[in-house]
């Protein structure tokens, strides 16, 4: 278990300036919206360790992970963030089990092999998929990327786009999944009205870089008067 | 309403046409590249070209290109892979320079290389030659000269093939291998060694291929010792100085074999395109 998530801070990637103050509890399920380029994508960067905070702090209980100003940064190796990326990154050069196997060999966790088989069934794949992951359909592709992810048993978890490409019957499945992964925050980037109603208890309408609208689903479709509300819509 | 269109020229092909003042320097580069090799191919004793190939001459030179293209080859990919990895991952102008540094030797007059390298490692006012002599290790010369030699002219070759599979974030995949856990020694093992597999075959059998072909700088620094430091191209060209032209072209038609093998082996890389 982990402490609370604060993040408040600046920085600058390409023409996008983020700059937000947010905090994040155990427990909580948050889903990010906002149109392209608002800053969903920079907030996971962060989060993840991919990208370094210009200014400010970026603290998880009482340690800080990104401090630049004392160059104080936790590589991503050592955060236990696990990510499922728009573009999925699966490593087309393993098998399947390989993939998911990946992040419980490198973070030394007992016999990765029969986790990664564990996983890989969670989400509806086969254990001993013979198939190269190049020949995965989209929707298999993505589960196996979200087992990769949820197989590091990650504190915080990070979900961009993740059921984009997933069809409609497996998708209830998957999002059980995520509602019950161990990790202690989960941060759902979407576009889908759907996952935000199935999985969040939060939503952060994210604007240009900054936070336009935090609160429940019904404070922000009934407060945000931008993407978020739109997006939403009636809930009635 | 199609008679607009009828003084318009109508061939049955989709191609566009190849206009001759193109075509003509085409086909005399073609020549001019293609003719020396009918030409070699042309004057080998054929009949004979065993028993040219069975002189002491041939077959030390042999032995010792097989040798010196070989171990520089290996020297190439310990030393050029660490050093792709690490051009790749440097900015601004410390990339500038080291990159100018590592490519010189690729546009540099060989002979120049060997010359560098005599003033750097050789017996008499040289850099550090006469610290190495003082502790038993004498390079210029000898056959580690060679290797030497065809090192520093492969080099740039080897990196060069291998520099872009080395850089990072070109798909992200390091970036996701780091958020499972994986140190950025891990990455390099598990994820951007083996996604450049091709590339580094690849560069390995480049550099393989110029250090075979290595003369200027390895005549400069490493001499023409029979058995020693005289590789194929070195011996070819003495047989031609000493009025032996069957025995050159007997030494040249292994060669221009070995270099037809090269790009039949890169034909994925390069002819498939």
């Amino acid at each position: 278990m982990i402490g609370t998530l604060h993040l408040e801070g600046e920085v600058t990637v390409g023409t996008l300036t983020l700059e937000v103050a947010l905090s994040f509890a155990p427990g909580e399920v948050v889903a990010i919206v906002g149109p392209n380029g608002a800053g969903k994508t920079t907030l996971a960067r962060v989060i993840a360790g991919l990208v370094g905070l210009d200014r400010g702090t970026l603290r998880v209980g009482d340690e800080r992970w990104d401090h630049p100003a004392d160059a104080i940064f936790l590589r991503p190796e050592h955060r236990r963030v696990g990510v499922v990326f728009q573009d999925l990154r699966l490593f087309d050069h393993l098998s399947a089990t390989e993939n998911v196997a990946f992040g419980p060999r490198h973070l030394g966790l007992e016999d990765p092999q029969s986790i990664a088989c564990r996983w890989i069934e969670r989400v509806g794949l086969r254990a001993d998929e013979p198939r190269p992951i190049p020949e995965l359909s989209g929707g298999e592709r993505q589960r196996l990327a979200l087992a990769r992810a949820l197989a590091s048993e990650p504190n915080i978890l990070l979900l961009d786009e993740p059921f984009a490409a997933v069809d409609a019957e497996t998708r209830d499945g998957v999002r059980a999944l995520v509602a019950q992964s161990s990790a202690a925050v989960t941060m759902v980037i979407t576009h889908d009205r759907d996952d935000v109603l199935a999985l969040a208890d939060r939503v952060i309408a994210l604007d240009r870089g900054r936070v336009t609208a935090d609160g429940t689903i019904h404070e922000v479709a009934a407060g945000d008067r931008g993407f978020a509300a739109r997006m939403l819509g009636s809930l009635q | 309403m199609t008679g607009s269109f009828r003084s318009a020229r109508l061939t049955n092909t989709h191609r566009a046409p190849r206009p001759w003042w193109i075509v003509a320097p085409a086909v005399i580069a073609i020549a001019l590249l293609a003719l020396p090799i009918v030409a070699l191919l042309w004057r080998t004793p054929w009949s004979s070209l065993v028993d040219l190939l069975s002189t002491n001459l041939a077959f030390d030179a042999l032995r010792v290109s097989l040798v010196v293209s070989l171990v520089a080859a290996g020297l190439c990919l310990v030393l050029g892979l660490p050093l792709a990895w690490t051009l790749a991952r440097l900015r601004g102008w410390t990339r500038r320079i080291v990159r100018s540094i590592v490519l010189l030797p690729m546009v540099l007059p060989p002979v120049v290389a060997g010359t560098a390298l005599l003033f750097a490692l050789g017996p008499r006012q040289s850099l550090i030659g006469p610290t190495l002599e003082r502790i038993g290790i004498v390079v210029p010369f000898t056959t580690a000269g060679a290797v030497l030699a065809a090192t520093v002219v492969a080099l740039p070759f080897f990196v060069l093939a291998v520099e872009a599979a080395m850089e990072e974030n070109a798909d992200g995949l390091e970036a996701a291998a780091a958020t499972l856990g994986a140190s950025p020694g891990a990455i390099f093992r598990r994820i951007t060694l083996p996604r450049a597999r091709s590339s580094i075959l690849a560069g390995v059998v480049l550099a393989w291929a110029r250090a075979l072909g290595e003369f200027g700088a390895t005549l400069t620094f490493a001499g023409n010792v029979p058995g020693r430091t005289q590789t194929l191209p070195l011996a070819t060209f003495l047989s031609l100085e000493a009025g032996d032209p069957d025995q050159a072209l007997a030494l040249s038609v292994v060669l221009l074999l070995v270099s037809l093998g090269v790009l039949i082996g890169l034909r994925d890389r390069w002819l498939l395109r």
